[in-house]
């Protein structure tokens, strides 16, 4: 079981982070307000949660001027889905070891 | 323990999937929606029969002989397409109220605008333009096969099962090119009798699940 566990992503370990790869991977891109309303969080919530991902290279930012409102856009790179689709992977082998350890 | 662990995963992957779904996907579409522009659709058609035909022929040739009946006939059908489209708005904001969500304009419902509407543009102006120029053998073939293509487009941003509607909408239109002087049956076919049973069909399945 170890043997997974290494594939198990820290940066990704927070719900909310895995969530915003979520819907960033589905998506080109998506704003500042569309990312806060459909994970429910609060402004300073979600700026933390970005900036660890963007710091681990998985999304990067892009600010945009609406009239005078500054609008940023986030998306996910390359490396950040590819560690997405790891840590799912690696979930998923979790459960599948677990459920065949308990018999059931 | 190990079971805990295992269950709270398994509830953040459901998580994770309903999340990715409702973000790139708009899910407020009421099924009452293609029920109601059905039998709009069956009504216009029934009427059009009445006023043009008169009788219950098997096989309904138009009388379409003068420039005063195309245009009340092109009319009759912008006016359709507005009743049905209004409905469908409207009957979007009950369902997303009914849902507990607001109804907002986001990226997903945009894609699904355009991706439905833009097919659908580009054959209605098609359509006018065969009627102008009297080929009014192929119109409803056209009108089928354009709104099955608008169908299957916008399924990739709605619910997936919105693309059968448009593969069946596609085969009845491909038939339909085939066929000389059905256009009206297989009109009322393809914008009346499928919407109403996708309708009907989504409604059971919702209320099941």
């Amino acid at each position: 079981m170890n043997l997974q566990l290494e594939h198990i992503d820290k940066t990704l370990k927070s719900k909310v982070r895995l969530g915003i790869m979520a819907v960033l991977t589905v998506n080109e891109s998506l704003d500042f307000k569309s990312l806060r309303t459909l994970l429910n969080l609060t402004d300073g919530n979600l700026v933390t949660h970005t900036r660890t991902l963007e710091n681990a290279g998985y999304i990067v930012s892009s600010k945009q001027f609406v009239g005078r409102i500054p609008n940023t856009a986030y998306r996910a790179t390359e490396a950040g889905r590819e560690a997405f689709r790891r840590h799912l992977l690696a979930l998923e082998q979790l459960i599948e070891a677990a459920t065949k350890g308990s018999g059931r | 323990m190990q079971n805990r662990e295992t269950d709270e995963i398994c509830s953040t992957l459901t998580e994770i999937r309903t999340l990715m779904n409702r973000s790139s996907r708009f899910l407020n579409l009421s099924p009452y929606a293609p029920i109601v522009s059905g039998l709009l659709a069956l009504a216009a058609a029934w009427g059009v029969n009445r006023l043009y035909n008169g009788g219950w022929d098997i096989a309904p040739m138009l009388q379409l002989n003068t420039h005063a009946r195309i245009q009340a006939l092109i009319g009759m059908a912008a006016a359709l397409v507005l009743l049905c489209v209004a409905a469908t708005v409207g009957l979007s904001f009950a369902e997303a109220r009914r849902n507990g969500s607001k109804i907002a304009i986001d990226a997903a419902a945009r894609r699904l605008l355009w991706n439905f509407f833009l097919p659908l543009l580009v054959g209605g102006v098609f359509s006018i333009a065969l009627f102008v120029g009297g080929h009014y053998g192929l119109t409803s073939s056209v009108m089928l096969l354009f709104y099955g293509m608008a169908l299957v487009s916008a399924s990739a941003h709605t619910f997936s099962s919105v693309r059968f509607l448009g593969y069946a909408e596609l085969a009845l239109g491909l038939a339909d090119s085939f066929c000389q002087g059905y256009a009206l049956v297989f009109w009322a076919v393809g914008f009346g009798a499928f919407n109403l049973l996708f309708g009907i069909l989504f409604l059971a399945t919702r209320n099941r699940s």
